[in-house]
């Protein structure tokens, strides 16, 4: 005798989870939905978030970009050097942007115009800024710019820090680009569909570069933000950093092959990302079965996210059958 | 086309065969010269030494790196190849046999990990090169001399030290921090274990949370945020490296819960390593207490071990390295005499 | 007529040569500049010690090749050789049996294979995000069950394993040779080889050409996961010991060595001597800074601009064709 589910059990799932699971939250760290730790939540996940932009639009067109911790490292550290040396605001911030860029144009030439697949462009770029960021922080191992340098992401304005400020403009922004504009149009058909795309006489090199290129200038403004928390740079400071964007696209329903999914999704993942990680400390989650716990999480949310999705295929196909 | 691609591939066999016999015969006859003098001597030929190291990312260890660099030049080594493995056993497996194939005259080890490296020593032995093992004894294989330090105590003088500080306190009433840095390395988990054991010896001291941060400057500063939303009263934090105590701090003050040595509500720091920016802070009484161990001293005498071997000087089997523990009280006094790497000039 | 066809022809088979040996160019440059760089080099020695020291990850490469084939990436093999290690360790120490030992861990790492292609290919979770959690979870299952400890006293047969030479090339070249060419064999002369790559290239056309699609490329990950579980077994010979913060970077070397020599990220395309040539690439490029003595971040910098370079030539070269 088989135990009959119903048929759209799957549908109760993601919100009977996320009932159980706010519930299990509410008992187990009731301090998560303190307002200041939500606040911080914010603050902790706005490097992330800014990155995570970048790597939407990447995703979005179907490729992957595993440089971004790297980035952020490299014109972290340049920009505390640079501040270290100079102490004027506008360079520093200046030469975070600039050096994101010119990273981020290394991965756009390298994927659009020697056609070298993404994850291959951005992984030998990633060693090179691994290596070059260590360097410039050089053998002290910590690269120390000042208090004065923690103004860029420390000042509180009305309540929120100005990193969490700077992530929400930053969203606000590429959600308009992304989603109003004839660039973000082109993201979405070069995951989709690129032939089709360079048929219609679009320069799809120049695109697939502008995303790169995007992408490292957010990885640039990350990194400034990132040291400029600490008050300067460290070792190996943010590298890997992409993992946790990527796992926050795909939580946030972009599909891995391009095309499909939104800024907003992505904004949802970070959150969750961002969160997980806050309520594994919170709940002093042993340092050894962190990775355990955090990738079982991962793994269920996509999970039930993809089985809804085919559930909703399975429903719309029948559906277009009754009609018939 | 077929034949093409069979011509192609003869082509590069042969080139690459007989670029093998090319080069591989002038080397024999250099190894037959070679072994025509009894004792090799320093500045006789080309002398090379290897010192393939655990991790390079960190100023204790860029020191001790520089150290044995700067001796080894100074006694006459001509080539000296520094390695890093970045915590990783294999790595450092293939380094060690990429050092016996440059043909170092000693090979100086700081292991990655004291059983995995076994096979890669065996290896050095076969080929009769001698291996100095430096900063971490290897548990096998024949080793030269052991320059040693003990990670386990240098965790462990921290937690008695927070211990003796609290002295009298009731029973699990001091919450201690414990911040968890880069898993992969053996140094950590050693720091780690030796931490542990210290606290349990006193029962006032309490571990509230071992958080996991991938040494990673961002992560520790969102943990010492978020363990202090736990447990508000936490009184003392211990990292495994000194540097990793910048967020740490950073992290405090953007709390509020920053207050200097001395204060009521000052939250004791303690670390291991020496660095010279931790030193400076104890006077400052940012943090509470550092264990300087004595990095110059590994890289300079496994330089000058090795140097006494080539120049067939015996050496002791085991040298023992200092740690010694700084706190603000005697911190000027120890750079004063010389004593702290991280305070040398 | 015949003119036109003549010239066809020859274009095709320009594009086919770059294709072909762009990546086998790019080897041959490395392997000269790095001869005329350090004269330990070019050895018989060092090639052998090569061979023998990064066997482990050319039989990972080769298991990747598998699943890039697919069209998937496998970021968990680095995190299955720690646990397969410090789980089949364990027992070895326990038991004193390496053969028992040897089928667990090839056991644990086909299993893992196994999982992987079940939730690619059955619930569909895209495979760098499933193959990220499992990487994650093994990870983390290896560093709780020893506490981040070594597990050493492994048997000394096992480490003798690893020194045992014939005509002086070590036993894990031999098995690196057999394992590539049992996979050579699957992938070119059975029916089987055939199918992975009609369902890489083209999921759609093979199921209609009544492939199993799924069951093909669950396969696929599971040869990825005997692979992992071989190479595993190779590690532990080769370090006498078993860590659980082994091969942390392996995944993506590994993925890279594949595509470096011709495979597309895509799937479908490839030849499995590519990925062993391009894991070797990998191999002499850090064995040939590593005899150059040239430093942790150097090295990062110099290997990065070399795979950058050698791709960026390797593509021009095939679009140069078409």
């Amino acid at each position: 005798m088989k135990i009959r589910l119903p048929k759209n059990a799957i549908d109760y799932v993601k919100p009977g989870m996320f009932v159980i699971f706010i519930v299990f939250i509410i008992i187990r760290v009731p301090i998560f939905f303190r307002v200041d730790n939500l606040i911080s939540v914010v603050a902790q996940g706005a490097v992330i978030g800014i990155a995570s932009i970048g790597m939407t639009m990447v995703i979005l067109a179907g490729e992957i970009d595993i440089s971004v911790g790297a980035m952020i490292y490299c014109s972290g550290a340049i920009a505390s050097e640079v501040f270290l040396s100079t102490q004027s605001m506008v360079l520093t911030i200046f030469a975070a942007i600039v050096s994101g860029s010119i990273f981020g144009l290394l991965n756009g030439l390298g994927v659009a115009k020697f056609k070298i697949p993404s994850i291959i462009t951005t992984l030998a770029v990633s060693n090179i800024l691994t290596g070059m960021g260590s360097l410039i922080i050089g053998s002290d191992s910590t690269l120390i710019a000042g208090d004065a340098y923690k103004v860029i992401s420390q000042t509180k304005i009305l309540g929120l820090l100005s990193s969490a400020w700077l992530y929400i403009i930053l969203f606000a922004l590429f959600l308009v680009i992304v989603s109003k504009t004839r660039f973000g149009r082109y993201i979405y058909a070069i995951g989709d569909n690129a032939d089709a795309l360079r048929a219609s006489g679009i320069n799809l090199e120049l695109m697939q570069t502008m995303i790169f290129v995007l992408t490292g200038t957010l990885c640039g403004i990350g990194g400034l933000l990132s040291t400029s928390r600490l008050g300067g740079s460290q070792f190996n400071l943010s590298l890997g950093t992409e993992i946790y964007c990527i796992a926050a696209v795909v939580v946030g329903g972009v599909s891995m092959t391009g095309g499909k999914g939104s800024l907003l999704g992505t904004l949802v993942g970070v959150f969750i990302v961002a969160a997980l990680d806050n309520l594994l400390r919170l709940m002093s989650v042993s340092a050894y079965i962190y990775g355990v716990v955090w990738g079982i999480a991962i793994f269920t949310i996509v999970l039930i996210d993809i089985l809804k999705k085919k559930q909703d295929i399975r429903n719309r196909q029948r559906q277009i059958l009754d009609h018939k | 086309m077929k034949k093409m691609k069979r011509v192609l591939l003869l082509i590069v066999i042969a080139l690459m065969a007989s670029a093998l016999v090319a080069c591989s015969t002038p080397a024999t006859a250099d190894d037959n010269s070679a072994n025509d003098e009894v004792a090799k001597r320093l500045g006789d030929g080309v002398n090379r030494i290897g010192f393939a190291m655990a991790e390079i990312t960190g100023q204790a260890v860029q020191t001790e790196a520089q150290a044995f660099e700067d001796k080894a030049k100074e006694l006459g080594f001509d080539d000296v190849i520094i390695l890093s493995a970045e915590n990783s056993v294999e790595t450092q497996v293939t380094q060690i046999k990429d050092l016996i194939t440059s043909e170092c005259d000693v090979i100086c080890v700081y292991s990655a990990d004291a059983d995995g490296v076994v096979p890669a020593v065996q290896a050095c032995n076969e080929a009769g090169i001698p291996v100095i093992a430096v900063d971490r004894g290897i548990n096998g294989g024949e080793i030269y001399c052991t320059i040693a330090s003990n990670n386990i105590s240098d965790g462990r003088d921290v937690a008695n030290y927070f211990g003796l500080m609290t002295e009298g306190e009731a029973e699990d009433s001091v919450k201690v921090l414990h911040i968890i840095g880069n898993l992969s390395s053996t140094a950590q988990k050693e720091r780690a274990d030796g931490f542990r054991i210290g606290c349990e010896n006193w029962g006032q001291l309490e571990i509230v949370d071992e958080v996991a941060t991938d040494a990673d400057a961002d992560r520790i500063y969102n943990a010492v945020v978020d363990a202090f939303k736990v447990n508000p009263d936490i009184k003392a934090i211990f990292v495994p490296y000194d540097q990793l105590l910048s967020p740490v701090v950073s992290a405090l003050k953007e709390i509020g819960m920053f207050y200097p040595a001395g204060d009521p509500n000052h939250v004791m720091l303690g670390a291991v390593d020496g660095a010279t920016e931790q030193l400076e802070w104890l006077s400052e009484g940012i943090n509470d207490i550092s264990i300087s161990l004595d990095f110059l001293g590994f890289g300079q005498t496994a330089a000058s071990v090795a140097a006494d071997y080539v120049n067939g000087i015996s050496s002791n089997d085991v040298v023992l390295t200092k740690s010694i523990v700084c706190t603000a009280g005697n911190v000027e006094y120890l750079a004063k005499a010389g004593m702290l790497w991280g305070l040398s000039e | 007529m015949d003119v036109k066809e003549k010239h066809f022809l020859r274009r095709l088979s320009l594009k086919e040569f770059a294709l072909k040996y762009g990546i086998y160019i790019g080897f041959l440059a490395i392997f000269i500049a790095f001869s005329f760089i350090s004269s330990n080099f070019l050895t018989v020695k060092n090639f052998l010690n090569i061979l023998d020291q990064y066997a482990y990850y050319v039989i990972c490469a080769m298991g990747m090749f598998f699943v890039v084939l697919v069209g998937g990436v496998d970021l968990s093999n680095g995190s299955m050789i720690a646990l397969a290690s410090v789980l089949g360790a364990t027992l070895m120490v326990a038991t004193k049996s390496v053969p028992i030992g040897c089928l667990v861990i090839v056991a644990i790492a086909v299993f893992g294979g196994i999982l992987n292609g079940l939730s690619v290919v059955k619930i569909g979770i895209p495979s760098f995000i499933a193959t990220l959690a499992f990487q994650n979870i093994w990870r983390g299952s290896a560093y709780t069950y020893t506490t981040a400890k070594a597990v050493s006293g492994l048997p000394s047969s096992l480490t003798s394993f690893s020194f045992s030479e014939i005509m002086g090339i070590r036993s894990s070249t031999f098995i690196m040779i057999i394992v590539f060419c049992i996979l050579l064999y699957i992938l070119q002369f059975t029916g089987f080889g055939k199918k992975l790559y009609a369902v890489g290239g083209n999921p759609k056309a093979a199921k209609v050409m009544g492939i199993n699609v799924k069951k093909a490329s669950i396969i696929a990950y599971s040869i990825c996961g005997l692979c992992t579980g071989i190479s595993t077994i190779l590690l532990v010979s080769n370090m006498g010991s078993a860590n659980p913060s082994v091969a942390e970077n392996i995944a993506l070397e590994c993925i890279a060595a594949v595509i470096i020599a011709g495979a597309s990220a895509n799937g479908g395309e490839g030849k499995l001597l590519g990925a062993v040539v391009g894991a070797l690439m990998f191999a002499m490029i850090k064995n040939g800074l590593n005899l150059m003595g040239l430093s942790y971040f150097y090295q990062l910098i110099v290997s990065g601009v070399i795979i950058y370079i050698a791709t960026a030539v390797d593509r021009l070269r095939i679009r140069a064709g078409l």
